[in-house]
């Protein structure tokens, strides 16, 4: 992958942390609000495979730990988890078009992701777990996908694949 | 090839995807060893000064969105303003009042003898940020360790209790929800004098934990805090209890407005009980050593002539006194420090004006 690619996915990671950010002021806790972190693994995958983009969705998974008092690990495993089914639904042969990939990365993503959050709130030992706020939030996320997916995926992709 | 580089060349990556799997493993390790107490420790120093991050970086993008999108004061604003500053005079009045009651309290302990529960500073801060996830529900207070604000701090609003502090840093403080499942607050009904645990479930309110007596607990019966943890103040405001199923649940009070401003009052100054002494310099008994102490008592009045008049007998087992008609030592010039623990002979020493300054209160008397 090229240098202006690679800094263009770590913009738009700093740019995930800074809308987790701002869903943490006051007044909004009860507010749902979006995971910028799925958008960017459903969205990143139709790149195709990048040891890159992992990377950074770790470093934002870490932020988000920070963030949410979750333990530290929690959110990147979930994160990679979305990525990794998001790289199965661009990577199906024959390719299925966007819209369905799309669909498929940003669902299977989030159960991927919910699962591994409960996972590592076990296996770190951590009391209780609650799935409310995570399925409102990512009610919001998938609202606002397709207004977000012309940013993160290239046109060239979206075309290509329709 | 378009800018992000040449997609999908077709050869499997099995390096790529090695690492990727190596690192989602890898995480379960991180997540693994943070059950040790020790590593714990160790990640919540960071988070310490993470909270301080977390709350600039949501005041840094708020700060972001009032510039992008006009956010700012206007009419609105302004009444809002207004009309806080005209409580804010009301609210003083009420200190006052409230501080000449505080007073007259205060004299009516010292007058019953009561001891009271003394209370330190509170220190009154702002909520800069508000977590709600999967894993904690808590907030951001920006007071920390430089305003007084320690671990353990109740945290109170204008309705009720809100929680308490689990973690701080220099300027900031982190609040832990009652409605968070880790909270255990120890709470005592008003009416019915029930008491239980007061557990977070992340639902509405919060669930009654093994309540002593839930058959004199009453619907809309207003619960406190009992302050049988030492941690809490006895008596703050909680919220109301409500029937759910075979338990009860407290509508809690914090829920009713948004919580922006907080108190964080410290844990009530109770005098530590004193400690027992140490049974390091006693040794347990044995068959002898209990023989020769019987021995002992048995022998004693034997020393002792008995008599229609004698006195009774004393253990034979008491350290010799000093005698008091033991003739002085010869003065001698002793030296700055005085050796209070040592018995001191009751024989007036002569006057010597030349010696005198040394000991400090050695003669003339």
């Amino acid at each position: 992958m090229t240098l202006p690619w690679r800094l263009w996915v770590l913009l738009l990671t700093v740019l995930a942390a800074l809308t987790s950010a701002f869903g943490m002021q006051v007044g909004m806790a009860g507010a749902w609000w979006p995971i910028a972190g799925l958008w960017l693994a459903a969205g990143l995958a139709s790149f195709g495979l990048s040891v890159w983009v992992a990377g950074c969705l770790m470093m934002l998974g870490v932020a988000m730990d920070f963030l949410g008092e979750a333990p530290i690990g929690a959110w990147p495993l979930a994160l990679l988890a979305a990525y990794g089914v998001a790289l199965i639904a661009w990577d199906r042969q024959p390719p299925m078009p966007v819209i369905f990939a799309e669909i498929i990365a940003l669902v299977g993503g989030f159960i991927a992701a919910i699962v591994a959050l409960g996972v590592a709130g076990s296996v770190a030992g951590h009391t209780g777990f609650a799935r409310g706020p995570l399925i409102a939030d990512f009610l919001m996320t998938a609202l606002l996908y397709p207004l977000v997916r012309f940013v993160i995926v290239p046109a060239s992709i979206r075309v290509a694949r329709r | 090839m378009a800018w992000y580089g040449r997609r999908r060349s077709g050869e499997p990556r099995v390096g790529a995807r090695a690492v990727v799997v190596g690192l989602g493993i890898s995480m379960f390790g991180i997540l693994a060893i943070q059950t040790s107490t020790a590593v714990r420790g160790g990640i919540d120093a960071s988070r310490e000064s993470m909270d301080g991050v977390a709350a600039n970086l949501a005041n840094f993008s708020s700060g972001i969105a009032g510039w992008s999108f006009g956010f700012g004061r206007n009419a609105e604003d302004e009444a809002k303003i207004v009309e806080l500053e005209a409580r804010v005079r009301d609210l003083q009045r009420w200190k006052d009042l409230a501080e000449t009651m505080a007073l007259r309290m205060e004299r009516y302990e010292k007058l019953l003898d009561l001891v009271g529960e003394t209370q330190g500073q509170s220190v009154t801060a702002r909520v800069v940020a508000e977590e709600n996830g999967p894993f904690a529900a808590t907030r951001i207070a920006n007071a920390g360790a430089a305003n007084g604000v320690r671990e353990g701090f109740a945290v109170v609003n204008e309705n009720g209790l809100v929680g308490r502090v689990i973690r701080v840093g220099e300027y900031t403080s982190r609040i832990l929800l009652l409605t968070d499942f880790s909270s255990r607050i120890p709470v005592m009904g008003t009416q019915s004098g029930d008491r239980a645990l007061l557990v977070g479930d992340s639902g509405s309110g919060a669930q009654l934990l093994e309540p002593e007596t839930p058959d004199k607990i009453i619907a809309g019966e207003v619960w406190v805090t009992s302050g049988d943890d030492g941690k809490l103040p006895l008596g703050v405001r909680v919220g109301t209890a409500r029937k759910d199923g075979a338990g009860w649940r407290i509508d809690l009070e914090m829920e009713r407005s948004p919580v922006d401003f907080v108190r964080l009052v410290p844990p009530p100054d109770f005098a530590a009980p004193e400690s027992a002494p140490e049974l390091g310099g006693v040794r347990p008994n044995t068959d002898d050593s209990l023989r020769s102490t019987t021995a002992t008592i048995v022998a004693a009045p034997a020393e002792t002539p008995a008599g229609p008049g004698a006195s009774p007998t004393r253990p034979a087992t008491t350290t010799p006194r000093p005698a008091a008609a033991t003739p002085a030592a010869p003065p001698q010039t002793q030296p700055a420090t005085p050796q209070a623990a040592t018995p001191q002979p009751a024989t007036p020493q002569p006057a010597q004006p030349g010696v005198q300054g040394a000991g400090g209160q050695g003669g003339g008397q």
